[in-house]
């Protein structure tokens, strides 16, 4: 399956990849409608910087998903094929319990309304994650793996 | 009478089931399953009764499961039988049909026995409970039931304001003119909030409406001459009319079924649960328990105690199932967890709430309007978490919590905004890029 890795090495901290996840989840998808008119959706990468080093990280569709495990409404599952986290927004009732048991802190709440779960999906309607493909520095990079 | 024989069979048909039929069969293909339940449907959210109330979830958004979980999982399904009379020495248990089965019996036999009974409530004698309108509300039938009356109910009356008492209000509140809680303790919500945390529930709850009593209790319920509920007498003397009484004052073990039979149940306080290992098994060889009915590991407290979670009975089941199909798996993964959202109000917590007396505990906390954060340190490991109005990255104290991460160089972050990885060590940062491959 796919998992996006950072170089920590060439990663700058400017966050574009933020800004790019935003505008791929939103409405209109259109980068100045998104920030100008509509309410952002919350990025589903996180770029943390202290001094010159930073970390970004995202869903890691771990093999044992807690996120999974913990849901109560049956929301967040593994595909059999792909082993890829899925979340259906549909069945999602937005109790949060996924945000709390992700030990890597990679689900956050999407206040927008209807308030529900929001994660890396990979970017389902792309050849490539929009974070990988938009980085100016090639910071973010695809493997397929186990 | 026909006796069927099974490799796996479970009983209950929630988390606790639901996560054993998919841990044996991440091992086993081919091993028979039955899966028992005395409600008659497919799998549901039990903790999403009260949105089916309220009406922003329907039927269909109940099931766990999709419908083709049994088929898919080759799980037989006995739904609307109760289990009774557990032989652990003939490994043998015989289904009675209810729930419109009526008739229907039967003896199912076994080589590996998973006990998911989950709970019941507990409802201290009163006078008047035989009224009409007065329910728990733990089953789909409950809510189902409640939701029918509501046209002729103007004031509704929830007795207890832990989590199902506190759901249960805010889902009432949207469809009932007048909603009260009723609860003994000095606070709602009292096992999974310190006061600051509940007085932003509370504060939740009354700007929506909902009137909120403390340190009282009901002691007389009167009804009509219908025989339906009517009013409550509070211990101090108030009289409060209610068209509908829901008692949430708690819920307790459901163990009727293993009682007498051997398997170890250790009394406590507030009701016996199954005795399980780490791995989830009972005192009986091949048989395990999970979920409300059983106890199970503490991560924080590094004890054995009832932990009814929904996410703990899931584990739980799940990782029973893996060690009945050959796989061994410990179930170290839970403490006193909760996530919950109140009218928009999203709280999280786990572990301690309040810090506990003795040396070596260290309070952090950061309050802001409308928010509140809070860790509690022993010897610079998190030990308790209360997360209120903004919850981002809670999962990240959870994990720093369970792997008793020193947080001793990085402490001074730790509620910060911009609190992350980048923080944590490198070997703790290090793994919080890798997927998780086990459950721990």
């Amino acid at each position: 399956m796919k998992r996006i890795y950072a170089k920590e090495e060439v990663c700058i901290g400017c966050r574009l990849c933020e800004i790019h996840c935003k505008v791929e989840h939103s409405r209109s998808k259109n980068i100045i409608k998104v920030f100008k008119e509509e309410v952002p959706p919350p990025s589903r990468i996180i770029v943390e910087e202290v001094g010159p080093s930073s970390f970004a990280l995202q869903c890691r569709h771990c093999r044992e998903p807690y996120c999974a495990y913990a849901c109560i409404a049956g929301a967040i599952y593994q595909d059999e094929a792909t082993g890829e986290i899925i979340h259906d927004p549909g069945k999602c009732i937005g109790c949060w319990t996924c945000v709390l048991t992700c030990t890597k802190g990679a689900i956050w709440p999407d206040l927008r309304g209807p308030r529900v779960a929001a994660r890396c999906d990979l970017c389902p309607e792309r050849d490539e994650p929009a974070c990988v493909e938009l980085c100016p520095n090639e910071a973010l990079y695809v493997v397929e793996e186990d | 009478m026909a006796k069927k024989k099974y490799d796996y069979l479970i009983i209950g048909n929630s988390a606790g089931g639901i996560g054993c039929i998919e841990g044996i069969r991440r091992e086993d293909r081919k091993g028979t399953i039955a899966i028992v339940s005395d409600e008659k449907y497919h799998t549901y959210s039990r903790p999403l009764i009260t949105h089916l109330l309220e009406g922003d979830v329907d039927r269909k958004g109940m099931d766990f499961r999709p419908r083709n979980f049994y088929r898919k999982h080759q799980a037989d399904p006995y739904l609307g039988f109760r289990a009774q009379n557990l032989d652990v020495k003939k490994r043998s248990v015989s289904l009675v049909g209810i729930n419109g089965n009526s008739g229907n019996r039967e003896t199912l036999r076994f080589d590996q026995l998973l006990i998911a009974t989950g709970g019941k409530p507990f409802i201290p004698p009163m006078d008047g409970l035989d009224l009409d309108g007065i329910t728990p509300m733990i089953t789909l039938d409950q809510s189902v039931a409640v939701k029918k009356r509501l046209g002729r109910v103007r004031n509704a009356l929830v007795l207890g304001a832990g989590l199902i008492g506190t759901k249960t209000a805010e889902a009432l509140s949207h469809v009932v003119e007048r909603v009260t809680m009723v609860e003994l303790a000095d606070r709602i919500l009292s096992p999974v909030t310190d006061h600051v945390s509940s007085a932003l529930a509370s504060d939740a709850f009354r700007g929506n409406g909902v009137e909120i009593l403390l340190n009282t209790t009901i002691t007389e319920i009167r009804g009509d001459d219908r025989g339906r509920v009517a009013e409550v007498v509070l211990r101090e003397g108030t009289v409060l009319p209610c068209e509908l009484l829901v008692l949430a004052i708690g819920v307790r073990p459901r163990t009727d079924l293993m009682e007498g039979t051997g398997i170890g149940i250790t009394s406590t306080k507030i009701g016996g649960g199954v005795d399980v290992n780490v791995d989830m098994e009972t005192s009986i060889d091949g048989i395990y328990a999970c979920g409300d009915c059983a106890h199970a590991h503490d991560f924080v407290t590094g004890g054995m105690k009832l932990l009814p979670l929904w996410p703990n009975a899931y584990v739980g089941g799940r990782i029973a199932g893996l060690n009945m199909a050959g796989s061994p798996h410990i179930h170290k993964w839970a403490t006193n967890m909760n996530s919950v959202d109140f009218f928009g109000l999203p709280m999280v917590s786990a572990g301690f709430m309040l810090k506990p007396k003795g040396k070596g505990f260290l309070e952090i906390v950061r309050e802001e309007k409308g928010s509140y954060a809070k860790v509690i340190l022993k010897k610079d490991v998190i030990v308790g978490l209360i997360m209120a109005g903004n919850v981002a990255r809670a999962g990240l104290y959870l994990g720093l919590m369970r792997n008793k991460i020193k947080t001793t160089t990085f402490s001074q972050h730790l509620l910060a905004d911009d609190f992350g990885a980048v923080h944590m060590p490198d070997e703790v940062k290090e793994k919080l890029k890798q997927p998780i491959t086990v459950i721990e």
